[in-house]
């Protein structure tokens, strides 16, 4: 009885299955991007057990860079190169220039810190303060005004115009987002799991210590571990903009705190877990907007992860600290 | 090895610093202290705009405008509604740019209010960087008129904002929200065809200029029987797919936006239309900007005419054009008359051959312009807005993505 209460709620249209499947799809594709970018906070965290603000920054200026080079090539509408190898260019720059700028940031804002064993709250607060450099910097230097990457001119407005399967849709932009995520999470985890350097990596985030008088160069694996999650960042940050269209100096704060959340409720420093509480909010966000209204996602959202946290405090996928006594 | 690290260090601090600076130091226009108090012979009024940020297409606009009034004030050049025969007081404008950011304005408000020479302050733009600002130039004895602040309770001295910033102290040119939503609704009434029965989305940006103004075109619409659908995102979430899939999914005849980013516009109506929208798209004054926002056929309303269809104002506008390269996109009117309102102010300040900040602000209450570059009378009531009223005009985006009166105001 109540359930059919329940269903009187909703208009007809949203208990159509093609309802479902579209919101289901636009909220995959959003928690993709959120997860990418919680991927790197959750690699930083579990290796230095350091929460990098920085990395909101670091996808903004990702981002820039696909913006640059995106304008460089021609711009969407009328592009030097084929669309495949400019997507492919702008992503591979960003990943680069990304990667690069995350190395800096922890070499020059955060290793001294860690070398001169300085107490956690400090880098804690470098992190902020080169958050807030790197936005102010933008702002200088990029100018506040939103760039637009117009992915509706891409191609003729063939990347974002749907296809139908019966009466499912979906759009190219929503296909390459989520397929790239997954592309990027296997090779994540078979770096991870299958390679030297990532076992080196997991090793260094169980005993920072013991890895280190193991022989495991410490510095190295940071480094590494820097690079690659602020690649990913950068490749979020063009994935972000050929989907979103739009880039500004603060785009990387704000979504950085949604893919931080995303990486607490999911259990920090799991990388499984920072793409499934990505997922999470995405799919949250999502059917919060589609079933009710979106002037209470975030009362949403937030309320169901706090419940979440209150349930298992270590996230989904986290495992609980032991307690040293 | 670490004298080297220390030094390389410096070098990096102070060259970020020195680009820094020079980039500041080349940006026209920024505010600095000046020592001397306000002159008849060379009067200074802050000028002030989102030069910068997401609404600076709008922002230069108005200092364009702000600056090319004063050009002609200055040569003596012909200008609507201001007599040959007015001693006219030589002009200089402080530029300060507040980014739409109510935390700059009241920074700005501070150097303006600090800056002894500044007699009168154009702006602020938006109306919640004068609710922020405002108090402090007011403070400061300073009056203040604007040129696109359009949020009612400004001039309504029952309201919180309106009993801080009247009295004197703020004035505008330009009408308020409670007009533009009824411009607004009207016109999607009479001229669009949406009638009782039929869905509208309503959406706002979660800030303080467009949750009131969606509030009364929510109930202005539910007076007429119209469906709404009331929802709210804010500005810094671009994503519009779970909207936009609702909009088509409940078959809304229109959706109606406000908002203060042109491209969030953009993005979330080509968003309607990748998924099929073929309903009526309106947004609201925040959105004008025919650089970031040119879908086809979208309907967007502004306080401001269409100045390219004003035939008297054909050699102002091609001054314009000459003077900065470029065509205006109309936003900025207003700030030509909100800045000629000032300039009359100084100069009845004047006849004496002293001015103070007082006079000035008492002055501006006495302006009476008989036309003026919007084509008609310009006198202040007490609560700062315009005798008479004025109305919102409503554009429609043309197939090469410029702005077309549709509707007069």
């Amino acid at each position: 009885m109540h359930a059919f209460a329940l269903l009187g709620y909703f208009q007809s249209y949203q208990l159509s299955w093609s309802y479902l499947f579209d919101q289901l799809v636009a909220g995959v594709t959003l928690g993709s991007l959120y997860g990418l970018m919680a991927i790197g906070y959750s690699m930083v965290y579990g290796v230095l057990k350091l929460l990098n603000f920085a990395h909101g920054e670091v996808f903004m200026i990702g981002a820039y860079i696909g913006y640059f080079v995106l304008v460089a090539l021609g711009g969407a509408l009328s592009p030097a190169v084929p669309v495949a190898l400019l997507i492919f260019l702008m992503i591979a720059a960003a990943m680069i220039g990304s990667g690069v700028l995350g190395v800096a940031v922890e070499r020059f804002a955060y290793r001294p810190l860690r070398k001169a064993r300085a107490p956690r709250i400090a880098p804690l607060i470098s992190a902020l303060g080169v958050s807030f450099c790197l936005q102010q910097l933008a702002s200088i230097f990029f100018t506040t005004q939103y760039k637009q990457y117009n992915p509706f001119g891409l191609s003729g407005g063939t990347l974002t115009t749907p296809w139908h399967l019966g009466s499912f849709e979906m759009s190219w932009m929503q296909v390459f987002v989520i397929l790239m995520t997954a592309f990027f999470m296997l090779v994540l985890w078979q770096l991870v799991t299958r390679t030297q350097i990532g076992r080196a990596m997991r090793a260094v985030s169980f005993d920072l210590e013991a890895a280190s008088m193991m022989g495991i160069d410490v510095d190295r694996v940071v480094v590494f571990t820097f690079f690659v999650g602020s690649a990913l960042a950068g490749a979020g940050g063009v994935m972000n903009g050929l989907y979103l269209s739009n880039t500004w100096p603060q785009v990387g704060f704000t979504v950085g705190l949604i893919a931080f959340t995303a990486a607490v409720v999911g259990g920090i420093g799991s990388i499984p877990g920072a793409m499934v509480g990505g997922l999470a909010i995405g799919l949250l966000k999502s059917f919060a907007i589609g079933y009710w209204s979106s002037a209470y996602q975030d009362v949403i959202v937030f309320c169901i992860l706090i419940l979440v946290l209150l349930i298992r405090p270590s996230g989904i996928l986290g495992v609980p600290a032991p307690q040293k006594v | 090895m670490k004298k080297l690290r220390a030094i390389l260090g410096v070098i990096i601090v102070l060259g970020v610093a020195a680009a820094a600076a020079s980039v500041a130091v080349a940006q026209p226009g920024q505010t600095h202290r000046v020592a001397a108090g306000p002159s008849c012979s060379n009067a200074t009024i802050g000028v002030t705009g989102p030069f910068t940020g997401p609404a600076a297409s709008a922002g230069i606009d108005q200092r364009n405008w702000a600056d090319l009034f004063i050009q002609y004030w200055n040569s003596g050049k012909a200008i609507p509604g201001t007599p040959a025969s007015l001693h006219r007081v030589r002009l200089k404008a402080v530029h300060a740019d507040t980014q739409l950011n109510p935390q700059v304005a009241a920074t700005v408000a501070v150097q303006l209010r600090s800056n002894g020479s500044v007699v009168l302050v154009n702006g602020f733009s938006g109306s919640q960087e004068n609710v922020a600002g405002g108090p402090i130039l007011r403070r400061g004895g300073l009056g203040f008129v604007s040129g696109s602040a359009t949020r009612a309770s400004l001039t309504d001295p029952s309201t919180a904002d309106g009993h801080v910033l009247s009295n004197g102290y703020f004035h505008r040119v330009v009408p308020n929200d409670n007009a533009q939503g009824a411009v607004d609704v009207t016109f999607m009434l009479k001229k669009l065809g949406i009638k009782s029965g039929d869905q509208v989305m309503t959406v706002d940006q979660a800030e303080a200029y467009s949750v009131p103004l969606i509030s009364l075109m929510t109930s202005l619409l539910q007076k007429a029987g119209v469906k709404v659908d009331r929802e709210s995102q804010p500005s810094t979430q671009t994503d519009f797919t779970s909207l936009a899939q609702k909009a088509v999914s409940e078959h809304a005849a229109a959706v109606v936006l406000a908002g203060q980013v042109a491209s969030n516009a953009q993005l979330f109506l080509q968003t309607l239309k990748s998924k099929g929208f073929n309903g009526k798209w309106v947004s609201t004054d925040g959105t004008f900007d025919s650089t970031k926002f040119t879908v086809p056929g979208a309907y967007i309303s502004s306080f401001s005419l269409d100045i390219h269809t004003v035939k008297s104002a054909a050699p102002i506008v091609a001054a314009y054009k000459k003077k900065f390269g470029q065509d205006t996109i109309s936003f900025g009117v207003p700030t030509w008359v909100a800045v000629q309102t000032m300039a009359h102010a100084i100069s009845l300040a004047c006849a004496d051959g002293k001015i103070t900040r007082v006079e000035a602000r008492r002055d501006l209450d006495k302006v009476k312009l008989k036309t003026s570059l919007i084509g008609r009378p310009i006198a202040f009531q007490k609560s700062g807005d315009v005798k008479g009223g004025i109305s919102f005009t409503i554009f429609q985006i043309q197939g090469d993505g410029s702005y077309k009166a549709v509707q007069a105001g």
